[in-house]
């Protein structure tokens, strides 16, 4: 198994687990060759951000077993860091709150290494380094701080290049460096060195900073009864929208993604979300997407408790009053009120717009968007754009019909010369004289998509004054309408 | 009708056009076109190509090239006369100049400038967009149509080219099937009518073929770093319009403007200008005033002679320098001749060893001019035999120059005749099937790791079968439209010329300016200028070039002179070493020739036992027989078997027999096959010679059948053999581009000796020149280093008390019984510390030698990283610092380069002596203890004994890493005994074992190799600490063991033994059939493999 991100040069390997590593895969080599050690490989693709939530949630959760929880301070944490000093009476003994973290963690199915020492640095130590606790993952799982193994200058939590110096060195394990002068190692290696050797033996302290929850902007109910009444609900939220719109208003900021939750007794919550394309802190605006909502959900049970939560916010955009403000959509935040309607009814992902697009083929000049989809960088293009699309200028497009068919209709055509204009066209089963004929304008593209395109296109008059645009398939000689200028 | 096509790009307009410049002249030829244009922008690279092929089937040629200023609309240029042509070039040279390497920087100023006898055709700008509505019909307008709409051409810019070009100015109507080509006509028509610009009709043509528009839109995207997706519409033509178009479909467009039509004809012929009326002019400074250039070669020659045979001149010779200096005269070679001896004798008066190869160079006025060393009459190499006087074609002398010195010569060439005079010819990049399957991948939107998946392993000019196996492999289906477009477009870009680069070395000269016959441009290199045509265009034009390229072993040889005569006091010249050395022969005999010129490749080491060459003339015949010419010609083994007398050397005729006698019969030079084509086959030596090229050319496939059948013809009217006849056209082909002329073999036999004759008198001197003059050669130091010391040389290792940055001797003090200076390595072999650090130590180290690492790290004044890989080399032993020590110390001095003290302050006075050179024996007690030295400086931190001593094998990994090499002992040692318990044999012991025996080897992979003639064989040597192994890797094992093959960096091989006449050739291969790592505990070892091919 590896986890892989993307490099410059393609596909690199993140992370591998210890088969990979076996067989050769290394952090930072590309993935093709990865591949080629290890027949096999199953990757998937790395995520910091998401193991870093994950372990926020752990970190979370941990606070059941110690007030005093923290994230170790690394780049690409994935420690967590537990005061259990004086909790032996909430747990009867050190073994047993072990026991209990362990059990925690291996029932949600995580492979957990638990270390329990004087300090921070042995306790880091012992997990990142005791090989009878490596070897006895399904075991025990507990060193115990009087655990006596050899300790590898690795297990100080200093640089990998600072370590292999030491190893050029000749100094391969703790006890070898304490060996040497403190000044020379001081001048050498940095203050930082000895700190973590103080760390480690108990010389130097170093606290568990908790980690504090992050100041979300939420809002909750308990109601004093479970309901299911959607009357109440909308009038706890109208609540909790106030409550929150408050906040947000007070530190300047909207919201962009709400959450809400219907919390009962004994099941999961029950969320919803509610995207906006702009930041809000307008009460009426947010309770009525709410509103549109909670039309829609189903309640599995009664609720006894609801949450709100704004768990995207964005800085409220100042707003200059116009002039001439009448006329639509010149009003980006009426357009954002509107999308935000639609998508609470139909989902955002109905909620489209057209984009020209450089095609040569008709059909493909325009391209339908969500609105507001997952894609959060077309939500900001909507909302800067706001007047016109600026597109749309950029885009020369050729003569080309207001209707186009969905679907170019076949016709039937009868022309003098093969290969020449066609002179009389078969439309709403009548026949029509061409009288006047441009073209044809030759679209031979797309073949990296499939089969080429390959047509002629035609802009004809008929003799009952109507223009239409039809082509000639080149490959079959078929004849089709694909327009009509109006 | 009459038509001819004025706006066409070649492929030479890089990434743009998609057709060669010979399918588009012969596409013209075919669709009927009086005339074509190549249009290239702003370049004539592809001009001589489109001449020769519009010469082979005869259509008139115009030159001419798009340009696109940065200020005014793009414009085609064509050139009428000889005169306007020279414009024109000079006008791309100056764009070409003024911008980066590969882009031309134009205003309209400039163009105004070279204007004169230009013609014109402006490109008009993106049309306003026109609607039916704004054009009726008109019954009295030339084209039937009428503008109706008042909005004026408003083109002030397509008017400006009216003012500059006048009557030479026309506008293109270029009609490719856009919305609406008849209105665009006839706006075109008024425009032309208002601003007074005739019009003339064009293709604006990218390709010969409408089906090329796949590979054009995939160019396009390669050309924008895009994928063909992306490019769609903004980038991607819509059709694939832009083609050579029949003549009726042409008339049809232009039906409303028959006149535009005739305009094409009209233009094309006012241009006259054809790439044959380029004559080319010898610089006439060559000889002095007062004196022809003949009168003064003469001169020179026989004040040469008279040098060159101090006793004498001999009569045969002197008959020779008559015989030659007429033949010079006839043809008036004389201008080439002094040019190359302007330069030889500018190098000889910088010092710089050089020397000339080729036909006209294996002359005796050659060697009198001292532009090579080969005494021609020894060898019997008569002149006449290489210059042929029906062709009036320019000799063909190459001067090699020592590798790291000849920028001063090029730089000669360019101060002496000037910018404008002299320039690198040119070398055309093309793409190859790796870097095709690369760009056309990426193109198509492949991920890069599928790109380099398929570009894996796959190499060469020609479409590769394997390809389409690889395809697979990555999970693309060649029979799906990707895969069928992905396969087209990169067997169809193969070829294609990517971009321009320099020619190694080919110079051109001219007595008027060079930047009026092709424009000259910027190098990537600073200070080179590189005109636009390669040395084939040249040669086609009948220009002079003079080769200078480098040679790595002429630095050697030339480093090696300097410390012989410093150390021995022996002055040595290439001219002046004594020949016939039995000694050196006997070295050559048994293959022990690691280091020496040419015969230190697997290939050549493996045929000296077999050839054993015993004269100078042996020596020719084995540099030019183990080439790819005569391997696949298979004259090899004929060769092989008349020497050793296993076979009678007969000739068909008399005539032959003079052609063949000096190689028992079998063609192994050029010269020869290209004599027997004249005296087998009475061919002429014109014909001779263009059937050479047609095997070297892939540009004309075809042409080699005709040959074949003349061949056969002339041999039978000489009553040859069908046989004999066949197999002559055999080795022929085989030669093709590979062959090896006779010539160029005598000037490197002569090196080849000379190296040999160091190697065995001075070896100490030998190894260290090699590796001063690194990178060069097939080995790396440490080969060099071992094979030195199997020779008897102690070698020392690095140390700051006695390094230099090259390699130096030094005598031992002590006298023992034999005193060979023995070799220090320099700073050199160590791995990043770079020339000015070592001279930083080399000038401290004036005032005496160091004492200790914080002496040495105040008086260099080094920064920490560079002292820190000192001490990781271990090169402060003679300071008592051990490597670990060292790095403890080394840790601790200042991260910055401090500046230098400006008074030394580790005082002179306390040097009371140079300090005991520490000696090959014990290191610790010869050290230079800081203590023992200095009593004031006890403030400096003593060394710190606690660290843990390191092993030996630590030792020698830690030498690996910081120099590739160690003096300690060979890492492959340490695992001999589990080696030994896997069966594993080493080296030394393999020829106690027989023929096919079965065989397991394992050792450090020095070298992969796979040459083109092997037949897909790569042959790997294997190092152990007891010697190397052969080893001859068949494709299907390489392919099996792919990963290991490619990646360990050491091997357990398993085999069986193949030894070819064992007790002759005494080379024992190893036929490998299983490739294993050799553990993972080597990969800690920096040993580079280096992949030749």
């Amino acid at each position: 198994m590896v986890l892989v991100r993307s490099a410059p040069r393609g596909s690199e390997v993140a992370v591998c687990c210890q088969k990979a590593a076996a067989e050769g895969v290394r952090p930072g080599m590309p993935l093709v060759e990865a591949q080629a050690l290890a027949r096999g490989l199953s990757v998937a693709k790395y995520d910091p951000e998401g193991d870093r939530r994950a372990l926020v949630k752990c970190a979370e959760a941990c606070e059941r077993f110690s007030p005093r929880v923290a994230i170790e301070e690394v780049a690409e944490p994935e420690s967590l860091l537990l005061d259990v000093g004086n909790l032996e009476h909430l747990w009867g003994s050190e073994a047993r709150l072990v026991g209990q973290v362990k059990k925690f963690f291996t029932r949600r199915g995580y492979l957990v290494r638990l270390g329990v020492a004087d300090t921070v640095g042995a306790a880091w130590a012992a997990t990142h380094f005791d090989e009878a606790l490596t070897n006895n993952m399904e075991g025990a799982g507990e060193s115990s701080k009087h655990s006596s193994f050899i300790l590898p200058v690795e297990s100080l939590r200093i640089s990998e290049e600072a370590a292999g110096l030491l190893q050029e060195l000749g100094i391969e394990t703790v006890d070898q460096l304490k060996a040497l002068p403190r000044e020379g190692l001081v001048s050498r290696f940095g203050e930082k060195l000895l700190l973590r050797l103080d760390q480690l033996t108990g010389a130097g302290r170093e606290l568990i900073e908790p980690r504090r929850p992050s100041a979300a902007l939420e809002a909750s109910h308990v109601l004093e009864e479970p309901t299911a009444d959607r009357t109440v609900l909308l009038y706890v939220f109208e609540q909790l929208v106030e409550q929150l719109a408050g906040q947000l208003t007070s530190r300047d900021q909207g919201a962009v993604l709400l959450i809400g939750s219907f919390c009962s007794a004994g099941c999961t919550p029950q969320q919803f979300e509610v995207g906006l394309l702009q930041p809000s802190a307008n009460a009426r605006q947010l309770l009525e997407l709410i509103e549109l909502h909670l039309e829609r959900v189903q309640l599995r049970s009664e609720v006894d408790r609801i949450e709100l939560r704004a768990a995207v916010v964005g800085r409220l955009g100042e707003r200059q009053g116009e002039l001439f403000a009448d006329c639509w959509p010149t009003d980006p935040h009426q357009l954002a009120v509107l999308v935000n309607r639609l998508g609470s009814r139909l989902g955002y992902e109905s909620v489209l717009r057209a984009e020209p697009r450089a095609s040569p083929v008709p059909e493909r000049a325009v391209k339908w968007t969500a609105v507001l989809g997952k894609n959060k960088q077309a939500l900001k293009q909507v909302t800067k754009r706001g007047h016109s699309s600026p597109q749309s200028s950029s885009v020369s497009i050729p003569a080309r019909p207001l209707v186009l068919c969905s679907k170019p209709q076949a016709i039937e055509v009868e022309g003098v010369a093969p290969d020449g204009p066609p002179q009389f066209v078969w439309l709403e089963k009548r026949r029509e004289q061409v009288i006047r004929c441009v073209g044809p304008e030759r679209i031979e593209t797309l073949w990296w998509r499939g089969p080429t395109v390959r047509r002629d296109y035609y802009r004809v008059t008929t003799e009952s004054s109507r223009h239409f645009w039809i082509f000639e398939r080149l490959v079959d000689q078929r004849w089709f309408l694909h327009g009509i200028f109006e | 009708m009459q038509y001819a096509e004025l706006h066409c790009k070649t492929n030479f307009s890089f990434l743009e056009g998609a057709s060669h410049a010979n399918e588009l002249v012969e596409g013209a030829k075919e669709l009927g076109y009086s005339a074509l244009a190549v249009t290239d922008r702003n370049s004539l690279a592809g001009v001589v190509r489109a001449h020769m092929a519009a010469k082979d089937v005869g259509l008139p040629l115009i030159i001419g090239a798009e340009i696109t200023p940065s200020d005014a609309l793009p414009v085609v240029l064509w050139a009428t006369d000889r005169a306007s042509y020279g414009r024109l070039c000079r006008l791309l040279t100056r764009g070409r100049r003024q911008a980066p390497k590969g882009e031309c920087a134009l205003v309209l100023n400039d163009i105004t400038e070279f204007n004169e006898g230009l013609i014109a055709g402006v490109q008009p700008s993106a049309l306003p967009e026109i609607y039916e509505d704004a054009i009726v019909s008109d019954p009295e307008s030339d084209s039937g149509l009428r503008i109706v709409r008042d909005k004026p051409p408003a083109e002030p810019e397509a008017a400006i080219y009216r003012e500059i070009f006048g009557d030479r100015c026309y506008l293109l109507a270029e009609l490719v099937r856009g919305a609406d080509d008849r209105a665009r006509l006839a706006w075109l028509q008024e425009f032309s009518r208002k601003a007074d610009l005739p019009l003339v009709a064009a293709g604006d043509v990218h390709y010969h073929l409408s089906r090329r528009m796949v590979l054009h839109d995939v160019l396009t995207a390669i050309r924008h770093g895009t994928t063909v997706a992306a490019a769609e519409g903004t980038l991607l033509f819509p059709n694939a319009e832009r083609h050579l178009r029949p003549l009726n479909v042409i008339r049809e467009l232009f039906a409303t403007a028959p006149d535009a039509i005739a305009r094409t004809v009209e233009i094309a012929e006012r241009c006259r200008f054809s790439l044959d009326q380029l004559k080319y002019e010898y610089p006439a400074e060559l000889a002095p005033a007062g004196q022809t250039p003949l009168e003064y070669l003469k001169q020179l020659t026989w004040k040469g002679a008279t040098e060159r045979y101090p006793d004498g001149v001999p009569e045969t010779v002197q008959q020779q320098i008559e015989s030659e200096l007429q033949l010079i005269g006839e043809l008036h070679y004389e201008a080439y001749f002094l040019t190359v001896q302007d330069l030889v004798r500018f190098a000889r008066s910088r010092k710089i060893l050089c020397q000339g190869r080729g036909s006209a160079a294996n002359s005796v006025v050659c060697y009198c001019l001292g532009v090579t060393s080969v005494n021609p009459t020894e060898i019997d190499l008569l002149f006449e035999r290489f210059i042929s006087r029906e062709r009036n074609e320019v000799p063909d002398i190459d001067v090699d120059f020592e590798h790291e010195r000849r920028e001063e010569v090029l730089q000669y060439l360019y101060e002496k005749y000037g910018r404008e005079r002299a320039g690198l010819a040119a070398t055309v990049i093309t793409y190859c099937t790796r870097s095709a399957i690369r760009d056309v991948g990426k193109a198509l939107g492949l991920s890069l790791d599928r790109v380099d998946a398929l570009a894996k392993n796959i190499e060469g000019h020609t479409q590769d079968p394997k390809f389409v196996r690889r395809c697979q492999d990555v999970g693309i289906d060649p029979a799906s439209d990707l895969g069928q477009r992905l396969i087209y477009c990169v067997n169809e870009i193969i070829g294609f010329p990517r971009h321009l680069s320099q020619h190694v070395g080919g110079m051109v000269m001219t007595q008027g300016p060079l930047c009026e016959m092709v424009p000259i441009e910027n190098a990537a290199m600073e200070d080179r200028t590189v005109i636009e045509w390669d040395k084939d265009d040249l040669d086609e034009l009948g220009i002079l070039k003079v080769d200078c390229l480098c040679l790595g072993m002429l630095t050697a040889i030339q480093k090696c002179f300097g410390l012989v005569q410093s150390h021995y006091g022996r002055a040595l010249t290439l001219a002046t070493i004594s020949p016939n050395d039995k000694g050196v022969y006997d070295m050559i005999c048994r293959a022990d020739t690691i280091g020496v010129f040419q015969i230190e490749s697997r290939a050549q080491m493996s045929m000296l036992p077999r050839l054993k060459p015993r004269t100078f003339y042996d020596l020719v015949i084995e540099v030019a027989i183990v080439r790819p010419g005569p391997i696949q010609g298979n004259m090899v083994h004929p060769y092989l078997l008349r020497r050793a007398e296993k076979e009678e050397v007969t000739y068909p005729n008399d005539a032959i027999r003079e052609v063949l006698k000096k190689t028992l019969g079998i063609p192994i030079f050029q010269e020869q096959a290209m004599r027997l084509v004249i005296v087998a086959a009475g061919f002429s030596a014109g014909e001779a010679d263009q059937l050479r090229r047609a095997m070297a050319a892939w540009r004309r496939p075809g042409l080699i059948s005709q040959f074949q059948e003349k061949l056969r013809a002339g041999m039978k009217a000489n009553h040859l053999p069908r046989e004999f006849a066949d197999r002559v056209y055999q080795q022929i082909e085989g030669f093709g581009e590979y062959g090896f002329p006779e010539s160029h073999a005598a000037s490197f036999a002569l090196l080849v000796y000379v190296s040999a004759w160091l190697k065995h008198h001075y070896p100490a001197a030998f190894a260290a020149a090699m590796i001063n003059s690194q990178p060069m050669g097939f080995y790396q130091p440490a080969q060099l280093i071992r094979d030195a010391r199997e020779h008897g040389v102690v070698v020392r290792p690095v140390d700051v008390n006695w390094s230099r940055w090259d390699c130096i001797l030094e005598k031992e003090e002590a006298a023992t019984e034999k005193n060979d200076p023995q070799l220090r390595l320099g700073f050199r072999i160590l791995n990043g510390l770079g020339e000015a650090a070592s001279k930083a130590i080399e000038n401290a180290r004036e005032a005496g030698p160091f004492l200790s690492l914080d002496d040495f790290a105040r008086r260099t004044g080094l920064g920490q990283a560079k002292i820190k890989r000192l001490a990781e080399a271990d090169a402060f032993v003679s300071l008592g610092a051990e490597r670990r020590q060292a790095l403890w110390q080394a840790l601790g001095q200042d991260k910055k380069r401090r500046a230098m003290p400006l008074f030394d302050s580790g005082g002179k006075e306390s040097i009371a002596g140079r300090p005991r050179r520490p000696g090959s024996g014990d290191r610790r007690s010869s050290a230079i203890g800081a203590n023992k030295w200095d009593d004031e400086q006890t403030s400096e931190e003593p060394i710190l004994e606690t660290l843990p001593p390191m092993q030996l094998y630590e030792q020698v990994v830690a030498d690996y890493r910081t120099a590739g090499l160690s003096l300690r002992a060979h890492p492959i040692s340490f695992y001999r005994k589990q080696l030994q318990r896997l069966g594993i044999t080493p080296a030394q012991r393999l020829g106690e074992l027989s023929n096919e025996s079965p065989v397991v080897v394992a050792g450090i992979v020095l070298l992969r190799q796979r040459p083109g003639t092997a037949k897909g064989i790569t042959f790997v040597t294997l190092e152990d600490e007891t010697g190397t192994v052969n080893l001859v890797v068949h494709r299907q094992t390489w392919d099996r063991f792919y990963r290991v093959a490619r990646r360990a960096r050491a091997w357990i091989a398993h085999g069986r033994i193949q030894t070819v006449d064992a007790d002759v050739t005494k080379v024992i291969h190893v036929v490998v059939n299983r490739i294993e790592p050799l553990g993972d505990a080597l990969k800690e070892f920096d040993v580079k493999a280096r992949d030749f091919r």
